[in-house]
């Protein structure tokens, strides 16, 4: 690659240096033609292998090579991206490097190694003209400075102002962005039609244009300057001067004969145009630059938790679990104040309270995504940092809320690993359990219809709530001996929620299971509640327990219960009282 | 063809009115570019050369160049005014005329073009391309311009002084044509091959980098396997088809580029030139550099004016695309215009039934409803039972397929419709925020920031949906930006207040008729127990609809409607239908029977 920068650089200044030098020359002397064919055809034939070659290297080799090293990178990405710890997808300033990093990035590290190698044979090809130019003549290379000046030094000014400008100008631009968003969502769309926040849009979009226009306006004068004097460094001094000079040399002192003033002229439109790829060489060397940075950034990271930490095998039973003063701090923010709580192997609890009382966030302390501030959770006496994470894991069969469906079939989506004809079986259970079962089989290939049109035209897409149903039944497929299940119902109807409880207590027997809820009639059926506020317990208990302390979840409970009971509060208490 | 320059036409008119001033320098500029560069390439190069060579006086070169440089003195100036203040500054009109147009259709299309998948696919390719198809034609623009100068003035140039220049000049581009054929051939079926690979490839890539699918893949670390071993797979493929490929493209790349190009030009063109020059002496030496030296710009010129018509049809695909979408007629437009009177009208559905497109089962089955002005409907059912569709027709969101929707005993269809969608409130669970001030965000309309009168009604409603002490909270009051999409400072709501908000613009716009699509389902109890009040606070003296699974907020309305698949099966009020013993009992049951413990 580096071979074929320099050769298409050795082309161009040979063409307009040797050769011209060479055959004007020869004509001046009045070779014979004879001999100035035999060195035409010699260039001839050098130059149809050294295009040969290029040609093979283009054609042939970079295709599969560039292949190739984006199989590398993508090895190496994907390794490490499966072992950093979920927070660094939480942390913005980490992920937007990531992202830039990783987007596209075997096209940019190619990009990169020519930019590199563009910087390097410019350099070489800047130095060769240079020193051609100032062997035939002494002022005429000092004519070459004018485009260094040129490009160098008023094309740094002006990426300067371009910076600032891009720079100011980035909030009306964002602006203009976020409109096409909102105006081709799907989202947005029936607000479009009820509401008139169409004419506010229209309002902004004016707005935003105005503010580019002003912004222009900032630097429009200082630009246009620099502009002006880049131009003229780069191109008209050392074009014209060189043109004035070389007809004074040729016409009054009579010291350049004709052949050198050929090339002189054509000399320097092939300099300068080499300065010019030489300064964006440069340039953009600056922004690969901070790829690789990012790239390297990325590469280097240490996790804090390791993905393939390997540490003692847990086993298979799980006796208990226990938070001892854990505390937990997400983005200086402590969520989670001194929790303690207890977990008995084989018991079904729930956890309950507000939106953001920090019930997502032991369930993900639990699962290893997070590590504790302070304070440790131990499993069976031991702390979880200790086990082998993988194996670790696999003692909880989990069902989030905004879990993900994959480009896979039903059954893979369900089993989340290598299927064959011999797991039909609990697939089709588990949907059953979860309820979807009905669904998947009017769907044309059953358990084994892609789901998605990701690749697949004829791929199914299924409603939110049926979705979740697979989301959860991914949790009873496994056989695993802790069950945890994360608002497994917000999206079904009353009958399907009933039914979906019943079968993930059923489910569960024997096993220790773990849900949240909102609803709090499918909570009095587990053996301990535990109600948090603002990352703290507050209250735990069994239902029955929690009612009678008359507190905050007898309170939520009550605000829920009134309307199905039909009856005031006070009446409630009391109806409670006689139970 | 035909439709190609109507396209265009149609493009060149748009961007003429919108800013005629850049559309000229455009022109200009090209122009001015292929013209300089002639004059200081060929002309003044060969009158330098010829200078020298006939040895004429000093003076005449130097005012020769001169005169190129002073060209070059005004020209840059005018250049610089033109990249730095002109193209800035109505480059975004330009996109915004295409853009406004764009907008103002999307706006008022049919709701149903977005269930359409192949609609939708135009409308989100016809708004991202935009900004692309004037930059393209502007370049084609350039392009043509260059191309044709380029043959006004380097190729006279060859006819006047070495016209058999010209026929080596066509052959090799002639030939090297007819090569990039077979090539472009060649790529296309390799890219044929490759596409549903990198498709692959993107999507395992995105998979492995998009934040959603991390607590997957730490969960069921096989599932990462599976995809790794794809992407790997993939790419050994790709390798595979490249190398095919390789040898027959390496091949044909030579010819172009040696046989057809250098072997013609620098080769055959040169011994044609120093064979006339040194044998026949019938041409002078500077002539005969100049005409080597331009043998490339007059192949790019070639070159280039062949590309236009290809460049120019691709881009018309995407006009027409565009135009498609601007000229869409939409079906839901206001029969006639209608104005809504002052007090509630009844409500009346006739015999409706409704299907989201001809081939798939009604969702709806002749409905036949009053609503008597001021009354609460609840509207009760399973997943998929259509409910949301039902309001989504009162909301004149799509029309039915058959019956008759009435408000106040006149056709829906036949009110102005801005004017009848005023009149409705919604509340619906997916409701957005939009990154504005927070006055913006419950007034939803253009507002004058110092109205009085707006600001007292925002904030009354504020204080109506719940909002009143987060209002009170914010140091900006009405004017805080929400979203941090474009103020550090601007404040993200959570689910709940977002719904507050929500709720706010219903009150402000003070409404006669509520609907209220599961506002509630993403809420803990308490925050539902509180929407709940507000709620049931904004819906004195209205009609209200109410969509909800938690039947015990639907249990105090006037009357509850069951739908099943698409037919009201049952209706009545709660102790109605509790005594009827069907369906809603059932569900009841279902729900409230826990309570009893």
């Amino acid at each position: 690659m580096a071979l074929m920068r320099f050769v298409g650089y050795f082309e161009w200044l040979f063409y307009s240096a040797f050769f011209m030098r060479y055959v004007i020359n020869a004509m001046e002397q009045g070779k014979s033609f004879e001999r100035i064919m035999t060195f035409l055809v010699i260039t001839l034939v050098v130059f149809s292998l050294i295009t040969l070659y290029n040609n093979y290297i283009e054609n042939s080799f970079l295709p599969a090579q560039k292949v190739r090293i984006s199989d590398k990178l993508s090895r190496m990405l994907i390794a490490k991206n499966r072992n950093v710890d979920i927070s660094c997808f939480e942390d913005s300033d980490f992920y937007d490097k990531y992202t830039l990093a990783t987007e596209n990035a075997d096209v940019r590290l190619c990009d990169t190694v020519n930019e590199i190698w563009g910087i390097v044979c410019g350099a070489i090809s800047a130095v060769f003209a240079f020193v051609y130019m100032f062997e035939i003549d002494k002022m005429i290379g000092l004519f070459v400075l004018f485009p260094i000046v040129g490009n160098f030094f008023f094309g740094s000014l002006l990426s300067k102002i371009e910076f600032n400008r891009n720079k100011d100008m980035a909030i009306h631009n964002r602006r203009i962005l976020y409109i096409n968003r909102v105006m081709y969502m799907k989202e947005y769309s029936k607000e479009l039609r009820l509401t008139k926040v169409f004419s506010m849009i229209k309002t902004h979009y004016d707005e935003a244009i105005q503010g580019i226009s002003d912004v222009t306006g900032k630097y429009s004068f200082k630009g246009s300057i620099l502009h002006w004097l880049k131009c003229m460094f780069t191109f008209c001094i050392i074009f014209e001067g060189s043109f004035l000079y070389g007809a004074y040399r040729a016409l009054v002192s009579k010291t350049m004969p004709l052949s050198v003033l050929a090339v002189v002229t054509s000399m320097m439109v092939a300099s300068s145009w080499i300065l010019i790829y030489f300064a964006d060489a440069i340039a953009n060397s600056l922004k690969f630059g901070l790829f690789v940075d990012n790239l390297r950034g990325f590469l280097e990271h240490e996790p804090s938790i390791a993905e393939d930490y390997d540490g003692i095998d847990p086993g298979d039973t799980i006796e208990k679990i226990e938070f001892r003063n854990v505390s937990f701090s997400y983005k200086d923010k402590e969520i989670i104040h001194d929790m303690s709580l207890e977990i008995i192997g084989g018991k079904t609890y729930a956890l309950v309270g507000h939106n953001g009382a920090g019930k997502s966030t032991i369930i993900k302390l639990l699962m290893r995504f997070y590590d504790p501030t302070s304070g440790a959770i131990y499993l069976n006496g031991r702390d979880i940092k200790e086990y082998n994470l993988q194996k670790y894991r696999r003692l909880f069969a989990t069902a989030f809320q905004e879990q993900q469906i994959f480009a896979m079939s039903v059954k893979d989506n369900v089993l989340m690993r290598k299927t064959t004809n011999e797991d039909d079986g609990v697939v089709i259970e588990a949907l059953k359990l979860a309820g979807v079962y009905d669904k998947v089989q009017t769907l044309k290939n059953g358990i084994d219809t892609m789901l998605t049109k990701e690749f697949d035209n004829d791929g199914a897409v299924l409603s939110g709530g049926e979705f979740q149903k697979i989301v959860v039944a991914r949790a009873f497929v496994m056989d695993s001996p802790a069950k945890i299940f994360d608002e497994p119902s917000s999206a079904l109807d009353p009958i399907s929620e009933n039914q979906l409880f019943e079968n993930i207590m059923n489910n569960g027997k024997g096993k220790t299971m773990l849900f949240i809820s909102h609803r709090l009639s499918s909570v009095q059926n587990a053996d301990w509640v535990f109600m948090l506020e603002n990352g703290r317990v507050i209250e735990e208990g069994t239902h029955k327990m929690l009612l009678d302390q008359n507190g905050v979840y007898a309170d939520m409970y009550e605000k829920q219960a009134v309307n199905y009971l039909a009856v005031s509060e006070n009446e409630l208490r009391g109806r409670r009282e006689l139970v | 063809m035909k439709e190609t320059m109507s396209n265009h036409w149609f493009l060149w008119k748009l961007c003429f009115k919108a800013t005629p001033k850049y559309m000229g320098f455009v022109i200009y500029d090209a122009i001015r570019y292929q013209l300089l560069v002639f004059i200081e390439h060929t002309l003044l190069i060969r009158y330098v050369l010829y200078c020298a060579e006939y040895h004429e006086p000093f003076y005449k070169a130097a005012i020769a160049v001169g005169l190129v440089f002073l060209a070059y003195v005004i020209a840059f100036g005018i250049d610089g005014y033109f990249r730095h203040k002109l193209e800035l500054r109505e480059k975004p009109k330009l996109y915004k005329a295409l853009k406004e147009k764009l907008y103002n259709k999307a706006a008022s299309i049919d709701l149903e073009c977005y269930d359409n998948p192949d609609y939708y696919n135009d409308l989100v390719l016809s708004v991202a391309e935009s900004d692309n198809t004037i930059n393209r034609f502007l370049d084609l623009i350039t392009l043509a311009i260059k191309s044709i100068m380029i043959f006004l003035t380097t190729g006279i140039f060859y006819i006047l002084v070495d016209a058999v220049g010209l026929v080596f000049i066509f052959i090799s581009f002639i030939a090297s044509i007819f090569i990039s054929k077979l090539l472009n051939k060649i790529n296309f079926e390799v890219r044929n091959a490759i596409n549903p690979l990198e498709k692959k490839k993107n999507y395992v890539n995105r998979t492995f980098y998009l934040k959603d699918y991390a607590k997957e893949l730490r969960l069921h670390g096989e599932v990462g396997d599976i995809l790794e071993n794809d992407l790997y797979e993939s790419n050994k493929e790709i390798v595979e088809i490249q190398k095919k490929a390789g040898g027959k493209r390496t091949l044909l790349s030579f010819i172009k580029d040696f046989v057809f190009s250098s072997f013609i030009l620098d080769g055959l063109y040169v011994a044609y030139l120093i064979f006339k020059a040194v044998v026949l002496h019938a041409i002078d030496y500077s002539s005969a550099v100049v005409l080597f030296n331009r043998t490339g710009e007059m192949r790019r010129g070639m070159r280039d004016l062949s590309s236009v018509i290809p460049k120019a049809n691709e881009n018309s695909m995407y006009i027409t695309k565009i135009r498609d979408f601007i000229n869409y007629e939409p079906k839901i437009v206001s029969l006639s215009d209608k104005k809504i009177e002052e007090s509630i009208g009844e409500i009346s559905l006739e015999d409706v039934s409704f299907a989201y497109s001809e081939n798939v089962p009604n969702t709806l089955n002749n409905i036949t409803l009053k609503v008597k002005p001021g009354e609460k409907i609840a509207i009760v059912g399973y997943n998929g039972a259509g409910k949301t569709t039902l309001v989504k027709l009162l909301m004149r969101l799509y029309d039915p397929v058959s019956g008759t929707i009435k408000y106040a005993g006149q056709d829906i269809r036949e009110y102005d419709i801005d004017e009848y969608r005023k009149n409705i409130g919604v509340i619906f669970q997916d409701f957005q925020i939009y990154g504005a001030m927070l006055s913006e965000n419950v007034v939803m309309d253009d507002i004058d920031e110092s109205d009085k009168v707006m600001r007292e009604g925002v904030t009354n409603a504020l204080i109506h949906s719940g909002f009143g002490d987060r209002l009170a909270s914010f140091e900006r009051g009405l004017d805080t930006p929400l979203t941090t999409e474009f103020d550090k400072e601007g404040i993200n709501l959570s689910g709940g207040e977002g719904q507050k908000v929500a709720i706010a613009r219903s009150f402000y716009k003070n409404a006669k008729v509520l609907i209220m699509d599961e506002p509630s389902s993403a809420l803990d109890p308490i925050a539902e127990y509180s929407l709940n009040k507000a709620m049931e606070e904004m819906s004195v003296g209205k009609t209200v609809f109410y969509i909800s699974h938690r039947l015990s907020t639907t249990r105090d309305a006037d009357r509850i409607i069951m739908l099943e698949k698409g037919r009201i099966i049952e209706q009545g009020s709660h102790d109605e239908l509790i005594a009827l013993g069907g369906k809603y009992n059932e569900m009841w049951e279902a729900q409230a029977g826990k309570y009893y413990a």
